[in-house]
């Protein structure tokens, strides 16, 4: 995935990227103070909000041009909190991750079946399949989003603060998760956070918007110790 | 398992519609005999009462109530979906108020553009469609559901403005007549009219299976929706134009019939247990066709007695319904 001369923003532009890629396998993280626009820029790789200038692109694909149903094929979200919702089971909920495979009845065939098999299996969350999504707990179902997520089968995964709600446990569970779900798996994913001492601990790569500045940077992290990272993100 | 549960609710909705059906057929005013059904259509004869009372009255009835029950519970439903709020119901679209709006202008303002030859119904129809027109307008312009509901709301409480000036106005006969069109009914449904009736609630009924896997993936939101590859517009638009073909269809021929579009749905949810939009579709139809059905022979008895309007059956039977399952179920 592709960042070239970019600017984004409601109306002015809130932050810059001159040029950065994604590349695949890549677990990156995003940090920068509260109001900076790491959201605004998950939203508009998703295309919810279109980029003042510049291009987001993969294989030369400008994402914002792309059908939402295309697009769910190319790279997914998760939000940083699913609330559950009345009467979904986790089975239904993982189901949902299919949509855009699926035909226009929503019809589950063998290979949807088996994505879902498949990483229910590797999560381990079979025991969460019978569960009512309001009855678990913020960590199983931050564990169930991130497999939805998955079952998605996209090569982009995007994550919006995906351990802000989680106890201590949990945010190291569910970053190790994101760590071998890359090395493993091949999935490029990108994530905020503000946990810095443990998402650093899950060796990402990092990309940071200092505070003095509008411009997404990619940050060498064996050259930054935290007290630095900290002095130039939120100093 | 999950499936086993919807599958066995169905099958046993299912078998109380005929029970719910031969409930009010047996509790009309004209007691009839299951062979004065049979012979009604083997052997009509336009000169026997009997006959006559089943093909003009008790039929028709039949038919209306479960078209009503079930267009406006299915409309809830989708209402409830595309707004993600179990509150939201088949007129929070302002659809009612279209219609009402129309019939308060022909019955109290005596404005003859709405009179057609359909009466009332023709007057309605053209109030509820009008009304669903200008709100689907109105979606094109919004990126997000909620501002919709807000909408129309405003459009209710505007036109419902109106419509009490006009009842201020107007006198005692007409007055009358226009509460208990409010007051909705069961019985003004023809013979002749049912196969338009049939007509467009099938077509409406039908649209709703072809939207079931983007209603599936709404329950997480619109955001998600999208993000699942759901075309949100193209979506928002079936929906809204199903549930005003269907509750503008109900209203016009019965009056606006209050609660049951937002309570079926809900009991619905609570039985099933599931967000799988199908079973949610064919459970709030045919629970809400028995739901009418039975508060319509609640109406036929009293009859004798204290005739009460069907708008407020549905309520007093409901009401007490709803807060038990809920107090019971989900406490």
């Amino acid at each position: 995935m592709l960042f070239d001369k970019l600017h984004i923003g409601y109306k002015e532009s809130l932050l810059h990227i001159e040029h950065l890629e994604l590349k695949a396998g890549q677990l990156v993280a995003l940090i920068g103070a509260n109001g900076k626009g790491k959201s605004t820029l998950l939203k508009t790789i998703m295309g919810e909000i279109k980029p003042l200038k510049g291009r987001i692109t993969v294989d030369n694909q400008e994402l914002h041009l792309l059908k939402n149903k295309e697009r769910a094929k190319i790279v997914s979200m998760v939000p940083s909190k699913f609330p559950g919702v009345p009467f979904m089971s986790g089975m239904e909920f993982l189901q949902l991750g299919r949509t855009p495979h699926t035909n226009a009845f929503g019809k589950l065939v063998k290979a949807d079946q088996d994505a879902i098999d498949e990483w229910t299996q590797t999560l381990k969350v079979e025991h969460l399949l019978e569960k009512m999504t309001l009855e678990m707990s913020d960590g199983e179902r931050q564990l169930l989003a991130i497999c939805r997520a998955l079952i998605q089968d996209t090569p982009y995964i995007l994550l919006d603060e995906p351990v802000a709600f989680l106890d201590y446990a949990n945010k190291k569970k569910i970053l190790a998760l994101l760590q071998s779900c890359c090395a493993q798996s091949g999935k490029t994913i990108l994530f905020s956070s503000h946990d810095l001492e443990l998402t650093l601990a899950h060796e990402p790569a990092l990309w940071c918007i200092p505070s003095d500045s509008i411009e997404l940077n990619y940050f060498d992290a064996n050259k930054l110790s935290l007290d630095e990272l900290v002095q130039v993100c939120f100093g | 398992m999950k499936n086993k549960r919807s599958i066995g609710l169905i099958l046993a909705l299912v078998l109380l519609l005929p029970a719910a059906i031969i409930l009010h057929f047996s509790c009309g005013e004209i007691s009839l005999s299951f062979s004065d059904l049979l012979d009604a259509f083997q052997s009509y004869d336009s000169s026997n009462a009997q006959h006559v009372v089943v093909r003009e009255f008790r039929l028709p009835r039949i038919l209306m109530a479960i078209i009503a029950g079930a267009g406006l519970s299915v409309s809830g439903l989708l209402m409830q979906t595309l707004f993600n709020n179990p509150l939201a119901g088949p007129y929070v679209l302002g659809i009612n108020s279209g219609a009402s709006l129309a019939v308060a202008a022909t019955l109290l303002a005596g404005w003859s553009i709405f009179q057609t030859d359909f009466g009332l119904v023709g007057a309605a129809l053209i109030g509820s469609l009008s009304f669903g027109l200008l709100i689907l307008g109105i979606s094109f312009y919004l990126r997000n559901s909620i501002s919709l509901l807000l909408i129309g709301l405003m459009l209710g409480s505007f036109s419902g403005a109106l419509v009490s000036i006009m009842q201020y106005l107007s006198e005692a006969q007409a007055l009358k007549l226009f509460t208990l069109w409010a007051l909705g009914s069961l019985q003004n449904t023809q013979w002749s009219q049912m196969p338009f009736i049939f007509g467009v609630f099938a077509v409406g009924l039908i649209g709703c299976f072809l939207v079931v896997k983007p209603l599936n993936a709404y329950v997480l939101g619109e955001t998600q929706a999208r993000h699942l590859g759901v075309s949100v517009k193209t979506t928002r638009f079936i929906l809204i134009s199903i549930t005003a073909v269907l509750t503008g269809l109900v209203t016009a021929y019965c009056g606006p019939i209050a609660f049951l579009g937002l309570a079926v749905p809900n009991l619905v949810k609570i039985l099933f247990k599931t967000q799988e939009h199908f079973w949610l579709i064919c459970g709030s139809a045919i629970a809400g066709a028995i739901f009418l059905l039975i508060c319509d022979s609640l109406v036929q008895l009293s009859v004798g007695t204290l005739p009460l309007p069907i708008n407020a059956v549905t309520s007093l039977v409901g009401a007490p319904m709803v807060i038990y399952y809920v107090i019971k179920k989900l406490a």
